[in-house]
């Protein structure tokens, strides 16, 4: 088995850790937190696949993913602290 | 095993999102949804349905839906009443419109809808089992307000009670945390 | 050579990120766990980018990891703080520290 397989593999496996705390998170920010962590780890898999296969155009879609990826996180956030406002 | 741990994880994220009980959180869930689904395509060896997915459902979905949800406008309110059967009509008449029209034109004035229910049951069997944004309970002229305690416009309308306060009535408010189990 | 090191940025990497893993749910408090979040994910993240420019060599694709490294380093601390503002500005008091 291929090292990089392997930590897809691990990678996936934190994956369904993280949800396990969004989940059960008591807050919404607890919640919020888990989607920027997942976010991250979804970059990474991108990354990997991109390398393990060696068909460097994936890399275009965890690009636009980094640009717009936040743009929810912050929008949510500012929606929580404005009390239903923007 | 990487394609098949994903795969799990969309059909929960999925089930999830159309269970819980707050808005705010599936639209949380359906963000982390899009995402996992579009590494999935990348899987099956599709990158500009990735490419339109990432886009799309992080992006554009997620402030399509705030918007949605900041716009939402209809209100339920229930109003029960401890003597029921003790009272004239025209008390309930005077009596129930005072407080209910102060909540009423609240309501109105922010441009939202309430939709007034009157119940006579007992209001405990209400609170357990109906599904409201706001509880009015009167007992002669002793009002109690129960709601959420994560709701926006209920702070506003304690906001609101608090600077023009009723001198016949003294209101109170009870406020609980719900949606524990997602 | 290259692959060796590699490697060991991968797995220094990977130790990152399972303690990141542990911290969200060690600690009890949520400003601890943002905090352990923000700082842990952003170095697994560099480092796990390095160890794959290290296994690629100098290409075409290598100025896009980079690029994504930059991309990352800007908005991974943006959002975490965004997150944090907005749980201090709601009133979100946590108890004792623990």
């Amino acid at each position: 088995m291929n090292v990089l397989e392997a930590v897809l593999t691990v990678i996936s496996i934190l994956t369904a850790l993280v949800l396990v705390r969004v989940i059960i998170g008591p807050t919404i920010w607890d919640r919020l937190l888990g989607l920027n962590m997942i976010s991250a780890k979804i970059i990474m898999s991108i990354i990997i696949l991109a390398v393990l296969t060696e068909r460097t155009y994936l890399m275009d879609v965890a690009l636009a993913y980094s640009v717009l990826g936040f743009i929810g996180t912050i929008l949510i956030a500012r929606f929580v602290e404005k009390k239903g406002e923007f | 095993m990487t394609e098949k741990i994903f795969l799990i994880l969309m059909v929960v994220l999925a089930f999830i999102a159309l269970n819980t009980q707050k808005l705010r959180r599936s639209v949380i869930y359906l963000g982390i949804f899009s995402l996992v689904s579009s590494f999935v395509y990348l899987l099956y060896g599709a990158p500009d349905v990735a490419i339109a997915e990432a886009v799309i459902g992080s992006a554009i979905s997620t402030v399509l839906y705030l918007v949605a949800l900041k716009k939402y406008r209809v209100f339920t309110i229930y109003y029960t009443n401890a003597n029921y059967n003790q009272i004239r009509d025209g008390y309930i008449i005077r009596g129930r419109a005072q407080i209910l029209r102060e909540v009423e034109s609240f309501f109105v004035r922010k441009e939202m809808e309430p939709q007034i229910i009157y119940t006579t049951e007992d209001y405990k069997k209400v609170l357990a089992e109906e599904n409201f944004d706001l509880l009015i309970h009167q007992d002669y002229d002793q009002v109690r307000l129960y709601g959420n305690a994560e709701d926006y416009q209920l702070d506003a309308l304690e906001a609101h009670m608090c600077e023009n306060p009723n001198e016949l009535l003294k209101t109170e408010f009870i406020k609980f945390e719900a949606g524990d189990k997602n | 050579m290259n692959i060796i090191i590699s490697n060991l940025l991968i797995f220094v990497s990977l130790g990152f990120m399972i303690f990141g893993i542990i911290g969200i749910f060690r600690f009890k408090d949520f400003y601890a766990r943002i905090l352990i979040s923000s700082k842990v994910e952003t170095v697994g993240f560099l480092t796990i980018m390095v160890g794959l420019m290290f296994r690629t060599g100098i290409s075409y694709s290598t100025m896009k990891i980079m690029l994504i490294c930059l991309l990352a380093i800007i908005t991974n601390p943006l959002s975490t703080h965004a997150i944090a503002r907005s749980a201090y500005l709601s009133g979100y008091k946590t108890g004792k520290e623990n």
